[in-house]
C-alpha cells in the first residue's frame, strides 16, 4: 500500500477521532453539571450562606448557559489553556503534569513487563502445549486475571512491605530510586493482572500458528528454533497479539486509577477521582480529555501497526479499506 | 544462510529487548524529572524517638487536610497542619486555655469590643517584619463580601477591624459573642506581600505559603501530604521536633498496612470501625479522648411527613441508642442532648449537668417498639412512611447505624431504603439545599470549644434555610431557644449563668422532637511505643500539639 494510501488512512482516522474526543468532552461536561452538588460547596465548606454559595457559583460562571460555557472550555482548549483547578488553584496542565511522574512510570513500567513476560511465557506455553509447564503457566494466569488488581495490591503490601520490610509501604516516593521503590509493587500489581490475559491470547494464537504448513515446513528445513519463533511464529500471531496489547494498555488506565487509589499514590487516576467528588469542573475536563485522546492514540497505533506487521493488509487495495 | 539469519535473529531480539529496556529507563527517567516537587532530601520517615531530648523526624497520619495551604480552606482537623506554619494570634493550649501566641497581650474591653497588641520584633520566615497589616490581611480574608473562606462564618459577627496603634488593632462585634474568642485561635496569620505577589496561587503546592510559626512548610500535595521543618529563627521557645510529615491515607487497608509496617509514628483520627484491628497492632498503642460531635439522626420540620411529631416520636422509639452506641460505636456513650455531658461541664458543675441530662434522657423517646406503633397509630401516617435515608461513603458507620435502625423501623411501618453517595452529593442534600425526603442522618462536629457550638449551629434560626447555611438541618425555629442563645452570648464567656441558659435551650427544644441523638463518638489517636503524647484531646487541632508528643527518655 502506497505511503499516500497510509497517510489518507491516518487523516481519516484522525478526523474520526477528533468527533470522537469533541462527543466525549461534550458528554462529560454535560453529565457534571447534571450531578447534585457542586464545586461551591466543596470550595466553601458545610457552613457556607447560599449566599456565598452563590457569589462563588457567579465568579466562577457556573449559571451561564451550558452551551456557552462549553463554547468558553472549547476555545481556551484548542489554546491548551485548561485553567486552574477549582480546589487547590494550581493551574491544572501543571496538576496533571506532577501526577504524570507517578502514573507514567506505572502504567508503562507494567505495559512493557506484561507484553515481555505476557509474550514469552505464552510462546513457551504453546511451545509445550499440554505439558506441566503449560498447565502450570496457564493456572497461574488465570489466578492473576480472576483477583481483582487491589486484592492483590494489598496481599503484596502486607507480604512485601509490612512482613518483609522491603518495600515502603504508601506514598510515592521523591527522586528516582526512591520513586522506584514505591511504585515496584504497584507495578507487579497491575503486571499480575495483566499477564494473564496476554499470556492466553498469545498461547492461543500461537499454538494455532505452530500447526500451520510454513512453520513445519521452517522446523523440517532445519531454521534455528529462534529463527522460526520470531520470524514465522510471532509475525503471524502479531496481529492478535498487538491488538491484546492495545485492550491491555487501555484496562491498565482504569486498572491504574483503583491501584493508585489503594496504594495511596498521587497519580493523575487518584487526581480524576478526587475532582469528581470535589465537582472540580476543570480538572474532570482536562483528565478526561486526556484519557479520550490517549485511548483514540492507542486505537490509531495499532490499527497502524497492523501495516507495520502484516503484509497482506499492506497489500490490499486503498478501495477495499472503509 | 541458516547461520546468517540466524545470527541476525538473534542480535534483532536481543536489541528489541535492550531496546525496551532502554525505553522503560528512560521514561521513567523523563517521568520522574520534573515531578517531585519537593526538594526535600531527608528521607527518614520514621524517626525512632530519640533519646529524651529532640525528635528528628515525626511522621504523623491525620484524618484530613485541606486542598490548599490557605486559611481560607482549612477548618477543624486540616487546621492542625496549617496552623503550626501559619501561627494564630492565640494559642488555644490542651488546658483549655487561651494563651497569647502571636498577640502579646488582649483583652475584651466590653461585650462587643476586644484589643490586640501585636508581639514586637517577629519575623517570617523570610527575615520580613511581621506587622499589623499582616494581621489585617490575614483576618480581611475572611471577611470580605463573598468570601469562600471555610470559617468566614466564625468572622460574621465583627463589624470592623482596625489598627489603632502601632502594632495594636481594635476589633468591634454588631452583637456580643463569647466564642468569637476561639475565631483568634483558628485563624492562621501569613504575609501580606507573600499574598499579594502570589494572588490566587497562594497555598498551592508551588507557591505553598509565608507564615511565622515554629515549623516552615517544606513541601506539600493536596488533600494528601505536608513536610514542615522546624524554623530555628523562630520567636518562641524551639520546638523538639526537626521535621514533620502529615499525612492522610484514605483507604482502610492501607492505612492499616502502613501502621503495621512501622512507617509511622502517630495516627490522629483511626475510624471507629478499625479500632480492634488497630488495637491488636504491636508496637503501637491506641488511646481515645472524648469528642465534641454527635450522631444524629434530623427530621426537616417543615417537611411532610415528618412534620408530624406523632410520626418523629413514632422513630424516635424505634432507635435503640444503647445498643448502637454500643455495638457499631465500640462502646461510645448514648447521647440524650446535642452536647456531650463533659463539655457542658466546662461551664456547669459535674452534678449539676448529671441532674439536667437525667432529665434530658427521660424526656427523649426510649427504645420501645409498642410505644413507637402507638404513636404511629396517632399520627398522620398510620399506615406506615416509606422514605430514602441518604448515607456518605466517607464515613462507614452512617451506613451501618442506619441499616440497624432500618430493621426496628421496618416493624413498625417505617421503610427506610438506605442509599449510599458520594460526599458531594450528600452535604449537598442534607446540609446545602435540604433535599432529603425529610430523615436523614449525620454525625456532627462543632468548630470550637465552647459549649455553645453545637446548639447555636444545630438550634438557632439565623443557621436555617432560606438564608442561613443549612447547618440547622431541622430548620428549628423558636423565639425562646434563639431568645435564650442570644442571652448567653451577652455574657462574658465563663459566665456560669451561661450553662443553665444553654441547658434550658436544649430542654425545649427536646420537646418538639428535631433531632434524635444517637450517641457521642470518642476520638481515637494512636501511638508508637516509645512516644507519649500529653493532653491529646478532640480540639488537638488547635494546640501546638507536636510540643505534645516526646520520645521515651
Amino acid at each position: 500500500m502506497s505511503p499516500r494510501a497510509v497517510a489518507g488512512f491516518t487523516a481519516r482516522r484522525l478526523l474520526a477521532a477528533a468527533v470522537v474526543v469533541l462527543a466525549v468532552s461534550a458528554l462529560t461536561f454535560a453529565f457534571i453539571h447534571l450531578a447534585p452538588g457542586g464545586p461551591e460547596q466543596t470550595i466553601a465548606g458545610r457552613f457556607a450562606t447560599p449566599e456565598q454559595l452563590q457569589a462563588i457559583r457567579d465568579s466562577y460562571g457556573l449559571d451561564e448557559p451550558l452551551p456557552s460555557q462549553y463554547a468558553d472550555y472549547v476555545v481556551h482548549a484548542a489554546r491548551f489553556d485548561f485553567g486552574d483547578s477549582i480546589s487547590t488553584r494550581e493551574p491544572v496542565v501543571t496538576a496533571i503534569q506532577d501526577r504524570m511522574g507517578v502514573t507514567a512510570p506505572l502504567v508503562l513500567c507494567s505495559f512493557v513487563l506484561i507484553c515481555l513476560l505476557g509474550t514469552a511465557l505464552g510462546t513457551l506455553a504453546a511451545y509445550r502445549r499440554g505439558s506441566a509447564l503449560d498447565r502450570f503457566l496457564v493456572g497461574v494466569a488465570v489466578t492473576g486475571a480472576s483477583a481483582p488488581a487491589f486484592a492483590t495490591a494489598i496481599i503484596l503490601v502486607f507480604v512485601f512491605g509490612v512482613q518483609l520490610g522491603w518495600f515502603p509501604t504508601f506514598g510515592d516516593g521523591e527522586g528516582l530510586a526512591d520513586r522506584a521503590r514505591h511504585l515496584a509493587l504497584p507495578v507487579v500489581a497491575l503486571t499480575l493482572v495483566g499477564v494473564a490475559s496476554m499470556l492466553k491470547i498469545t498461547r492461543a494464537r500461537v499454538a494455532d500458528v505452530l500447526q500451520d504448513d510454513h512453520v513445519t515446513f521452517a522446523q523440517a528445513r532445519g531454521l534455528r528454533r529462534r529463527y522460526v519463533i520470531g520470524h514465522a511464529v510471532l509475525r503471524n500471531a502479531g496481529i492478535q497479539v498487538v491488538t491484546q496489547s492495545g485492550v491491555i494498555l487501555l484496562a491498565l488506565v482504569a486498572g491504574g486509577v483503583l491501584v493508585e487509589v489503594t496504594f495511596g499514590l498521587n497519580g493523575v487516576g487518584a487526581l480524576f477521582i478526587k475532582a469528581i467528588e470535589a465537582r472540580d469542573i476543570p480538572v474532570i475536563q482536562a483528565v478526561s480529555l486526556l484519557i479520550t485522546v490517549f485511548i483514540v492514540l492507542v486505537n490509531l497505533a495499532v490499527d497502524l501497526l497492523y501495516f507495520a506487521l502484516d503484509p497482506r493488509v499492506r497489500a490490499r487495495p486503498a478501495g477495499a479499506r472503509s | 544462510m541458516g547461520e546468517s539469519t540466524g545470527s541476525t535473529g538473534w542480535t534483532t531480539r536481543k536489541r528489541f529487548l535492550a531496546t525496551a529496556a532502554a525505553a522503560s529507563a528512560t521514561i521513567l527517567i523523563a517521568a520522574c524529572g520534573g515531578s517531585s516537587r519537593s526538594g526535600a532530601t531527608n528521607t527518614d520517615s520514621g524517626g525512632s524517638p530519640a533519646a529524651g531530648r529532640g525528635i528528628d523526624s515525626l511522621t504523623v497520619i491525620v484524618p484530613v487536610m485541606s486542598d490548599a495551604l490557605d486559611p481560607t480552606k482549612a477548618s477543624v482537623g486540616s487546621l492542625g497542619t496549617l496552623l503550626l506554619g501559619l501561627e494564630p494570634l492565640l494559642l488555644y493550649g490542651p488546658d483549655q486555655e487561651l494563651k497569647p501566641n502571636l498577640a502579646e497581650s488582649f483583652e475584651q474591653q466590653d461585650a462587643t469590643t476586644y484589643r490586640v497588641k501585636l508581639r514586637d520584633g517577629v519575623q517570617f520566615w523570610d527575615g520580613s517584619p511581621l506587622t499589623v497589616d499582616d494581621v489585617l490581611a490575614s483576618i480581611a480574608v475572611h471577611r470580605t463580601k463573598g468570601t469562600a473562606s471555610f470559617i468566614a462564618g466564625q468572622w460574621a459577627d465583627v463589624q470592623s477591624v482596625r489598627k489603632t496603634a502601632r502594632n495594636e488593632l481594635t476589633i468591634r462585634l454588631s452583637r456580643p459573642n463569647p466564642q468569637f474568642v476561639y475565631a483568634l485561635a483558628q485563624t492562621g496569620i501569613f504575609s501580606k506581600a507573600y499574598a499579594k505577589k502570589h494572588g490566587d496561587r497562594l497555598g498551592s503546592p508551588g507557591v505553598l505559603n509565608m507564615g511565622t510559626g515554629p515549623y516552615r512548610f517544606e513541601s506539600f500535595t493536596p488533600s494528601s501530604k505536608a513536610v514542615l521543618v522546624r524554623n530555628d529563627d523562630y520567636w518562641g521557645e524551639p520546638s523538639r521536633v526537626a521535621r514533620i510529615e502529615t499525612r492522610v491515607i484514605a483507604d482502610d487497608s492501607n492505612r492499616l498496612l502502613a501502621l503495621q509496617s512501622g512507617d509511622v509514628d502517630a495516627i490522629i483520627g483511626i475510624p471507629i470501625s478499625q479500632i480492634k484491628t488497630f488495637s491488636k497492632i504491636p508496637g503501637f498503642e491506641v488511646s481515645d479522648a472524648v469528642d465534641y460531635s454527635v450522631y444524629k439522626f434530623n427530621f426537616e420540620l417543615d417537611k411532610k411527613p415528618w412534620d408530624d411529631v406523632h410520626l418523629r416520636r413514632a422513630f424516635a422509639h424505634s432507635v435503640d441508642r444503647e445498643a448502637l452506641a454500643r455495638g457499631i460505636l465500640n462502646g461510645a456513650a448514648p447521647a440524650t442532648t446535642l452536647v456531650p455531658p463533659s463539655i457542658m461541664e466546662a461551664l456547669v458543675p459535674e452534678d449539676q449537668v448529671a441532674a439536667a441530662y437525667e432529665e434530658l434522657r427521660a424526656a427523649l423517646p426510649a427504645f420501645d417498639l409498642e410505644r413507637a406503633k402507638t404513636e404511629l397509630a396517632q399520627s398522620g401516617a398510620p399506615d406506615g412512611v416509606k422514605t430514602t435515608l441518604l448515607v456518605a461513603g466517607s464515613d462507614p458507620n452512617l451506613s451501618a447505624l442506619a441499616q440497624t435502625v432500618a430493621q426496628s423501623a421496618k416493624q413498625i411501618g417505617i421503610d427506610m431504603r438506605i442509599q449510599q453517595v458520594d460526599d458531594n452529593t450528600y452535604y449537598n442534600a442534607v446540609y446545602f439545599k435540604h433535599t432529603t425526603d425529610g430523615l436523614s442522618i449525620d454525625n456532627y462536629g462543632s468548630d470550637g470549644p465552647d459549649p455553645v457550638n453545637i446548639p447555636n449551629n444545630a438550634l438557632g434560626s439565623a443557621t436555617a434555610l432560606p438564608g442561613g447555611s443549612g447547618i440547622n438541618i431541622a430548620n428549628f425555629r423558636s423565639g425562646d431557644v434563639d431568645d435564650l442563645l442570644a442571652r448567653s452570648a451577652r455574657l462574658k464567656a465563663d459566665d456560669p449563668a451561661r450553662g443553665p441558659l444553654i441547658i434550658d435551650a436544649l430542654k425545649r427544644s427536646s420537646a418538639e422532637l428535631p433531632y434524635v441523638p444517637i450517641a457521642y463518638p470518642k476520638l481515637y489517636m494512636g501511638l508508637k511505643n516509645g512516644y507519649t503524647y500529653s493532653g491529646f484531646n478532640t480540639f488537638w487541632w488547635l494546640n501546638r500539639w507536636p510540643d505534645l508528643i516526646a520520645g521515651a527518655g
